[in-house]
């Protein structure tokens, strides 16, 4: 580059407000076409494709969804056989929180984070390229073995032995196990992406105190991933090295623990719950503080809630476990803490309340959502609170009645505000306009459909129907409930319908939106919709946790970022003082063969240890082209 | 950093390690101490949560003792600081519940139930 000639090269304050947007245009684009798409480390560009990828896998796993009430609503229908019924409804669960759940929740971050705290782009974007292709690659394995008819049949936790070399017949519990290691691979490296974003890229006076709540649920989010994940793909990796290579993780015969395996998979399961939740709860804070136009009430005690929650769902795992015949007293520990939690969730819900209470609430989509989630998530909660405690469990565990109770917390609790949320953002990621019209019908829909169709489960439960049956007797008395249940649930599809109809038709037809159409008071709003490559043209300085909604005519700026180099500012942790300048690596294609290298390397593994062994060649490979030092200074004071 | 806004992340973080860390091993020991408490009919379980109920009571009384000592400027640095340590505050209190809750197991149980 010839600029790099220049002693110190081009900063922003050179120039002209024109000439500098289209220095940094040049310097931060996506080149268009293929190499762009398989280049690019755009946060925006990677978050809206993992968005777009993660609610394909919502509506394949819905459609799977309908296919098993389609077989339950009679007494003894014969459209699914058993063993495809146990596919059917493993690769549903797993495919709902490993394809969907949790990664959706992620690459909302993924777009958002970088541009509420005001920075150019993710930190370590080359890694999130990386993460993207791996989760795909995760998501096609799944998917391929299910087309090939050799899916998983072991339910989306894999209990072992079922799922061991003894009763695990086939390749199908390891294609389970190692679509675990893809989608957790992808999932940590985005926490760890997101961890620096936050804690080392805000905008210059965004100290902790002013940072946005969706910042600190995704942050704290990020370091329960970081603590959670580890113990599944610990498990994974044991399930399929007994499998494959005769260890005895699990084994008692040899002295393994069956008993092993739960722990470990719900030391990092009950954790996942709240990383799926804990984003919503900073959708729904978002949400309500624009639409009710005034901040959250009780920014503390929600900051609290976020963290007393997420340590505390580190001491729960145990009440998945109320049935294997622990001590009594070991399970109390559990019980204690599950009811411990209920504190700060309550807190969050009156501080929600009071927002709406004291503010002047528009009604439009987003909001509607966040009250479809209130009446759904306190059912929840309390089905919730019921079913930790250990006689009520006993009698209720695998029955329809936790069927019921996850289903409110998951959809309810999640799935309701990442709708808003998408109805939120989505002008400012197409700078287009949802119609309201098509977004009321949705709401109506969803929460109409959802509640029609999992309420009766809890009356299923409670009269004896278990989970994961592929049918059941006249003589039970269930077909009426279940005929109901599953003529529900076709309404429920088809608010899922219209929203992605909306949606669809929004990105081409809708109105212009402007930068700030719901006068939000965060800095993502504070850019052009969609946002330009370089997100900001100068670096937005903080003086609230609303900018926005400041009386002052124009955002202060910082100046001097270079313009013909790609630079973030780097601040500090508590107070974000700028520290340095620090260059933001460039697209390259690398991130996405390192991705296939390591695809090849893991399914191979599936059939062959030796393939760890010579995977590892061309992985090692492609990093090394990946980290190729360009000689350029990594960062200035 | 003075030696004085060391002092006071050291308590304000307290509240943050010490909670959380007895709730850890409370919980932990809630795991292996029933099957002693069976075996010797006395309630091994019990002290260990009631200690860190205590520890973390007295973790949230220094995180907000922290508070006071805050120079009341306008200084940046100083809001982020109330944060954390109001924070490590009600963390403190928050695990203390937990633990006082965890207590009333062996209180009431064996260890020999199953
Ligand atoms: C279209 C809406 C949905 C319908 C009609 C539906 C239906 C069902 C049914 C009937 C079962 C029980 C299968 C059985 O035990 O035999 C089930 C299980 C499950 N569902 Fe859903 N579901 C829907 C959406 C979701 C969503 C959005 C999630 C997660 C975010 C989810 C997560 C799960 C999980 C984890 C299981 C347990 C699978 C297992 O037993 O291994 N579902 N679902
Ligand atoms: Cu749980």
């Amino acid at each position: 580059m010839s600029s790099d000639a220049r002693p110190r090269g081009l900063r922003d304050h050179q120039l002209d407000d024109a000439a500098g947007a289209e220095a940094l245009e040049r310097t931060w684009r996506t080149p268009s076409g293929w190499r762009g798409f398989f280049t690019t480390v755009d946060h925006k560009i990677i978050g809206r494709r993992y968005i777009v990828t993660a609610f394909i896998f919502l509506a394949l796993g819905g459609i799977l969804g309908l296919v098993m009430r389609l077989q339950l609503a009679w007494p003894e229908a014969r459209y699914l056989d058993p063993d495809l019924y146990n596919q059917i409804f493993t690769m549903h669960g797993s495919n709902m929180m490993f394809l969907f759940a949790v990664p959706v929740m992620e690459a909302m971050g993924v777009y958002l984070v970088p541009l509420m705290v005001g920075t150019r782009n993710i930190a370590f974007p080359r890694l999130n390229a990386f993460s993207y292709w791996i989760y795909l690659a995760g998501g096609l394995l799944l998917w391929i073995s299910f087309a090939l008819g050799m899916a998983p049949d072991v339910g989306w936790f894999a209990y072992v032995p079922l799922s061991g070399p003894q009763y695990g017949a086939g390749k199908r519990a390891d294609i389970w196990a190692q679509m675990i290691t893809f989608t957790e691979l992808s999932a940590l490296a985005v926490a760890v992406e997101i961890v620096v974003t936050v804690l080392k890229q805000r905008a210059p006076g965004m100290s902790l105190d002013r940072m946005p709540l969706f910042v600190w649920t995704m942050l704290v989010t990020a370091f329960v991933i970081i603590l959670a994940m580890p113990a599944i793909m610990i498990a994974s990796t044991s399930l399929i090295l007994d499998r494959l290579v005769g260890t005895h993780f699990f084994n008692p015969a040899e002295g393994g623990d069956v008993l092993l395996w739960q722990h470990l998979f719900w030391f990092f399961g009950h954790p996942e719950v709240y990383i799926i939740f804990l984003p919503a709860v900073g959708m729904i804070s978002t949400i309500l503080a624009t639409f009710s136009r005034r901040p959250v009430f009780g920014y503390e005690p929600m900051v609290l809630a976020l963290v007393g929650t997420a340590l505390l769902a580190f001491g729960l795992w145990v009440h998945h476990m109320f049935t294997t015949g622990l001590p009594r007293v070991a399970e109390g520990f559990f019980t204690a803490s599950s009811m411990a939690i209920a504190v700060p969730s309550g807190l969050q819900i009156f501080c929600w309340i009071v927002t709406l209470w004291y503010g002047r609430p528009v009604y439009r989509t987003p909001l509607l959502y966040v009250l479809a989630f209130f009446f759904t998530f306190i059912i929840g909660g309390m089905t919730g609170v019921m079913v930790a405690s250990v006689p009520l469990d006993t009698q209720l565990h695998d029955t329809y009645f936790v069927v019921a109770h996850f289903h409110y917390v998951l959809i309810g609790g999640a799935v309701f505000p990442l709708l808003g949320a998408v109805h939120y953002w989505f002008p400012k990621i197409t700078g287009r306009m949802p119609s309201e019209r098509l977004g009321r019908w949705s709401v109506a829909l969803t929460f109409i459909g959802f509640n029609l169709t999992f309420f009766p489960m809890h009356l299923l439960g409670l009269q004896g129907m278990t989970r994961r049956i592929y049918t059941y007797q006249a003589e039970m008395g269930w077909g009426g409930l279940n005929l109901f249940v599953s003529l529900s649930a076709l309404v429920l599809a088809a608010g899922f319908l219209v929203f992605f109809v909306n949606l669809g038709r929004a990105a081409r037809h809708g109105e212009p939106a402007g930068d700030n159409p719901w006068g939000a008071p965060t800095l993502e709003w504070a850019t052009a919709s969609p946002p330009p490559p370089y997100n900001f043209a100068m670096i937005p300085v903080v003086r609230s946790a609303h900018p926005l909604w400041d009386d002052e005519e124009v955002l202060p700026v910082a100046s001097g970022l270079r313009v013909d180099r790609r630079e973030l500012l780097v601040t500090r942790v508590t107070d974000a003082r700028p520290e340095a300048r620090e260059s933001s690596p460039r697209n390259s294609i690398w991130p996405f063969w390192s991705a296939v290298a390591t695809t090849i390397m893991l399914i191979s593994s599936i059939f062959t240890p030796w393939a760890v062994v010579w995977g590892a060649v061309p992985i090692a490979i492609a990093l090394t082209f990946w980290f190729w030092p360009r000689g350029m200074p990594e960062e200035e004071s | 950093m003075t030696a004085r806004d060391r002092n006071r992340w050291a308590l304000a973080l307290a509240g943050w390690l010490i909670g959380p860390v007895c709730w850890a091993i409370a919980t932990q020991a809630g795991q292996i101490l029933p099957y002693a408490d069976c075996r010797a009919q006395w309630p091994w379980s019990l002290p260990v949560p009631l200690a860190g109920a205590a520890l973390s009571a007295a973790s949230a009384w220094l995180a907000w003792r922290s508070l006071a000592s805050r120079r009341g400027g306008t200084r940046r640095g100083d809001a982020a600081f109330a944060l954390v340590a109001s924070l490590g505050a009600m963390l403190g209190l928050l695990l203390a519940l937990a633990m006082l809750l965890q207590a009333i197991g062996p209180m009431v149980l064996t260890g020999c139930e199953r």
